[in-house]
């Protein structure tokens, strides 16, 4: 579900900012949006939380087991109760939250830079490398993105680096589309052609010149790719196919609960909530951030 | 317009709320000639001997083909099927079987003494089976209803392996060829057919009306593959499954519920840890003894299967296979002796093992994480290497893994330990016992020696011996014996409570 | 148009060729062969090594692919599979259709529900219509498709026993794994009728007819909505495609025997010759229905046609 185009080929081409004060004007516009300004709050503080899980309570609560308390309702003692190895699932949650997040972030990063050098390098360049590297990404937007990643995972084994890399394989050609649109339709440009006549060379071009302009519609992309990479890697964990034991991951929790959704529900509750609440805040977040950035759309 | 928009909008909100409020209850048919049950593995063939055995397939075979004898799981006796009665020879190594005159194949035709040779001759040479046919020697015609049976010397296992081993037509199956086994085949005795075979999707069985125990009471039986444990409990309570193997998570609820029929029953298996001692620090005694003693088999059975198994002290299980020693050496869960064992090995610092392999889902990826936590306590560091079950079989053939977490169900008789241990076996997996580190040949030896007494006591002597010489290897961990909560509907009679059912013994009250 | 039509079927020649390629490379990193693999652990390495010379699997990798591709695409022979022994192509052929019904009525849930409430929104932009189907859609959208199943299982299944939770047989097998599967598309499909609404709604002639003093309702028929098809054309196009693929998590959660759980079940059995078909079969119908919806396009909108026509 990666590949779906979020943005018409007219958003994207008049996403084209040359400014600094359009970036300033865009952040105006996202304050005013509550829903944005909820979900970019959220988000926030889900990361500030990941990185201080230390200060929260140590990595050990996550993985001890103890068989005397397992399968505890949520309490003061375990604010989201106890699995059934009796680990404490707040702490698995809060943990989890590192790997998913990470997942989320670094895949769609990833992403980003190869579809941003793979996308200008197709724009840019145009003729023949354009049509052999899009033709390439057809072939990969031409599978389904989960089969895709299946098959990788199932060449290179399970665990969190592998799942990784097979999420990002699958949606690095939304990104190189979206990048190349935008290239397209600057290349032409009096700047462009200006740098071009006085000879600067053209990896300096992109990087200067090209991808800042084609900035809007990658900050949209990158946001809503972050939730559906959030997704996939759930889905993956749910087949069976996620990070390794003992590992907390938010996908992974939920496949773990699936067996207890009668006896106790609440393990599923919470990493589904937080999937969830993350998910559905970055698409907030994205949707605001294309409509700050697309202010046509707002009147 | 607007207003169009939202009556539109409202119509289709409401047709659909309609819709599904309309849709009738989904309800029970009426009562009842048929049974739905379910497999967690999808049957691939219909023929019940190629591939690896496994408990799922063990389940729907059972319903359509027999042996010349069963064994009754309650009991644990031996049971005429195929064959009405046996005698053995003077030296004990030739049994000759009398064939029921009235037992039929599927397609009609009567069960002949050469089908007999014929299915005994074609499982000969299949991998996977050895351990019920490296006894025997040969299979002969002597005439149409009579066949002997020699084997290699006395063997006290002669009915166990042959109970486990199917009479097929030979008409039915040389007439199919290479194709048997794709489609539905009316090559069985048992009390039931198959009628539509479907892979992934379902297969049909109708009663056998020319069985020679009298046609079934249930005339159909109706199976879907159901993968996950927890789906199939749904089906099973919103009535879409008659007769349920539920997961243990659910038992205390499943227990208390008046309105169906529940039974907790012991299976005749084992969970167990294997360590592969050709590898790095495991080559160790010390070592492999520290794994031993670092694992509790309590947190195994409490964390795993929510404390519904039974702690295993042996891997063969007493009671339930015969020739089992009950009075066995285990290792009892001791950290301290566990660190000691450590340090005299050198590695009191601790020391990386490698990985632990599982098959990914299911209980066997919790004990392989208690497992994990286990040694981690006492200083022994493992990794957790997942793997789908076709490629942890493929893995452990070749015998590329550290410690591997995995099960096995038992046949019903010591003599199936040699399928784990003796070097002879080619079906042998997981530990190969060879070379100069342990005294193999006087396992070998063993097993020679003890399937050929006769006398219980003498076998069971045997049996203990050899039992704790290889516990001594720390190579085989046994952990616990399952128990399988049984659940099925009221209305459903069941004379016996088998994890194997037999549909035949079932009727509709 | 036709000429044009014939010129993208033969443009999926490469596609279904380097697809199958890629697909094959990444298979075959896969561990184990399929000797180990079809005859257990109990075979000898002899025996191995004797299947796996019939099967051609000693074979260096450029030739197993090339012998794959002739028999596949000359006499439609996918290979044998390693679980049943039956022909790849007649095994695909079988589950197609599940796959189909479901994606098919996911499809039509998603637009008969996200389309007429994106229009919906986008007219009453800046109310509490746009608020609460815009926070739901983005809400639905963020939840794996199997999380939904999951609750509805829960709810309709066992507490209410209306539905059947498992397998397909009837018309209220594909009622769950419809709605599942059909939620989170419906949720794009608003936001894109939505937003593609929005945009139509601001062009000049749109804004012209308004000033003119043609009804509102009018209006927004004849010229917003024709043009806002479009786009929703694609989605739904796009989405077919990517829903046959969704469709993965939601037939094995409901243990449907689509092409999706033949997929999971050759992955988690090794079983390659499966996998490796069901993926081609899955692009070449995912190129397909893009030319398809290509197509219509230029039924829709005359400009497209215009174009096509012109023999480009």
């Amino acid at each position: 579900m990666n590949n779906l185009p979020l943005l018409t080929e007219n958003q994207q081409d008049d996403l084209v900012f040359k400014k600094e004060s359009v970036l300033v004007e865009t952040w105006q516009r996202l304050k005013q949006n509550k829903l944005a300004m909820f979900g970019l709050i959220t988000i926030f503080l889900m990361i500030v939380l990941a990185f201080c899980a230390e200060l929260i309570t140590p990595y050990a609560n996550a993985i001890t087991m103890n068989f005397k308390q397992k399968l505890l309702l949520p309490s003061g003692q375990h604010w989201f109760g106890t699995d059934n190895f009796g680990r404490d699932v707040f702490a698995r949650c809060l943990y989890g939250s590192r790997v998913s997040l990470a997942v989320g972030f670094g895949t769609s990063i990833a992403s980003l830079l190869i579809g941003s050098v793979v996308g200008s390098m197709a724009g840019f360049i145009g003729g023949r490398v354009d049509n052999l590297i899009m033709r390439f990404m057809d072939l990969f937007s031409s599978m389904p993105a989960i089969l895709l990643a299946m098959a990788v995972v199932a060449a290179l084994g399970s665990g969190l680096v592998n799942v990784g890399i097979a999420i990002t394989i699958a949606s690095i050609p939304t990104f190189v589309r979206v990048v190349r649109s935008s290239v397209l339709s600057i290349a032409d440009q009096e700047f462009i052609e200006a740098a071009r006549a006085g000879g600067t060379r053209t990896p300096r071009i992109i990087f200067r010149h090209v991808l800042p302009n084609a900035i809007g519609p990658l900050i949209v992309q990158s946001t809503m790719n972050v939730s559906q990479m959030i997704i996939m890697a759930a889905v993956l964990s749910f087949l069976g196919m996620g990070v390794d034991p003992p590992q907390p991951e938010w996908g992974a929790l939920l496949s773990e609960a699936k067996e207890f959704l009668r006896t106790a529900p609440y393990l599923m509750f919470f990493p589904g909530a937080l999937i969830c609440l993350s998910s559905f805040s970055m698409n907030v977040l994205g949707d605001g951030l294309r409509d700050a950035l697309d202010p046509r759309l707002r009147d | 317009m607007h207003k169009s928009v939202r009556t539109a909008f409202l119509v289709i909100v409401a047709v659909f709320f309609l819709s599904a409020s309309m849709i009738p209850a989904y309800s029970d048919q009426p009562k009842r000639d048929s049974v739905n049950l379910s497999t967690l593995a999808s049957l691939t063939s219909v023929d019940p001997h190629p591939g690896a055995e496994n408990v799922q397939d063990n389940i729907v075979y059972a319903q359509v083909y027999e042996g010349l004898v069963a064994q009754n799981q309650g009991t644990g006796e031996y049971e005429m099927r195929i064959a009405e009665s046996y005698s053995i020879s003077e030296d004990g190594k030739t049994y000759t079987f009398k064939l029921r005159p009235n037992a039929k194949f599927h397609n009609g035709e009567p069960v002949n003494a050469s089908d007999v040779v014929f299915s005994l001759k074609r499982v000969k040479g299949m991998p996977g089976r050895s351990i019920y046919t490296s006894d025997i020697d040969d299979v002969v015609v002597v005439d149409d209803k009579t066949v002997n049976i020699v084997m290699k010397g006395k063997n006290a296992a002669t009915l166990n392996s042959l109970s486990r081993l199917m009479i097929l037509s030979e008409k039915e199956v040389t007439s199919q060829g290479e194709s048997f086994g794709t489609k539905v085949a009316k090559a069985g005795t048992g009390p039931y057919f198959f009628t539509e075979f479907e892979h992934g999707v379902g297969w049909k069985m109708e009663a056998f009306s020319d069985y020679y125990r009298g046609p079934a009471s249930i005339k159909y039986i109706n199976w879907k593959p159901i993968s996950e444990a927890s789906a199939g409990l749904i089906a099973f309570e919103s009535g879409e499954l008659d007769w349920y193997i539920a997961p243990v998570a659910n038992w205390s609820q499943l227990e208390k519920n008046e309105s169906i029929n529940s039974e907790l029953v012991a299976a005749n298996h084992i969970s167990f840890i294997s360590v592969n001692y050709e590898r790095g620090a495991l080559n160790d005694d010390n070592v492999r003894k520290a794994i031993a003693y670092a694992i509790s088999k309590e947190h195994m059975v409490d964390g795993s299967l929510d404390g519904y198994a039974v702690i295993a002290k042996s891997m063969i299980r007493p009671g339930y296979n015969t020739g089992a020693p009950t009075d066995t050496f285990q290792y009892e869960y001791d950290p301290e002796k566990a660190k000691e064992y450590l340090a005299k090995s050198g590695y009191q610092n601790g020391v990386d093992i490698g990985t632990i392999t599982v098959v990914a889902g299911g209980y066997f990826e919790k004990m392989a994480q208690i497992l994990q936590a286990d040694l981690a306590a006492v200083g022994i560091k493992g990794t957790i290497r997942r793997m789908e079950n076709a490629a942890s079989l493929a893995a452990y053939r070749v015998q590329d893994y550290d410690i591997a977490v995995t099960g096995n169900p038992l046949t019903g008789d010591y003599n199936f330990y040699r399928a784990m241990v003796d070097s002879h076996m080619v079906g042998s997996f997981l530990v190969k016992f060879e070379g100069d580190k342990f005294d193999y040949k006087r396992f070998d030896r063993l097993f020679e020696e003890g399937v050929q007494e006769l006398d219980p006591v003498k076998r069971m002597a045997i049996y203990t011996e050899l039992d704790k010489a290889v516990m001594d290897t720390a190579c085989y961990l046994p952990m616990f014996h399952r128990t399988l909560p049984l659940i099925w509907v009221k209305g459903l009679s069941l004379t016996n409570y088998h994890t194997n059912p037999q549909v035949f013994e079932w009727k509709w009250e | 148009m036709y000429r044009y039509v014939i010129k993208r079927i033969f443009m999926m020649i490469p596609i279904v060729i380097g697809v199958s390629f890629i697909i094959f490379s990444i298979l075959a990193f896969i561990p184990g062969d399929p000797g180990s693999i079809i005859l257990g652990p109990g075979a000898t390495q002899a025996e191995v090594n004797e299947l796996n010379h019939q099967l051609g699997y000693d074979q260096p990798f450029l030739q197993r692919y090339a012998n794959y591709m002739y028999k596949a695409f000359v006499s439609r022979d996918f290979g044998i599979s390693y679980a049943t022994r039956l022909p790849v192509f007649q095994q695909i052929m079988q589950r197609l259709p599940v796959s189909f019904l479901l994606a098919a009525s996911a499809m039509l849930l998603a637009i008969v529900v996200g389309v007429p409430i994106g229009m919906l929104s986008a007219v009453r932009q800046y109310t509490a219509l746009d608020y609460v189907p815009t926070a739901i859609a983005l809400f639905l959208a963020s939840l794996p498709a199997f999380l939904i199943g999951m609750v509805l299982m829960l709810f309709f299944s066992l507490w209410l026993n209306w539905f059947p939770s498992n397998g397909i047989g009837s018309w209220e097998h594909y009622v769950m794994p419809t709605i599942s599967l059909g939620l989170p598309y419906a949720s794009f499909q608003l936001r894109f009728t939505r937003s593609s609404m929005l945009e139509t709604i601001r062009q000049d002639y749109i804004r012209t007819a308004k000033a003119k003093g043609a009804p509102e309702s009018s209006v927004i028929w004849h010229h917003a909505m024709r043009n806002a098809l479009l786009p929703v054309v694609t989605v739904a196009g796009n989405n077919f495609g990517l829903l046959i693929g969704g469709a993965v998590a939601t037939e094995t959660l409901f243990g449907m025997p689509g092409l999706g759980t033949l997929i999971v079940n050759g992955i988690n059995t090794r079983d390659l010759p499966i996998v490796m078909a069901g993926i081609i079969v899955f692009t070449i119908l995912f190129s397909l229905i893009i030319l398809l919806v290509d197509v219509m396009y230029a039924f829709i909108d005359p400009r497209v046609k215009a174009r096509y026509t012109s023999g480009d």
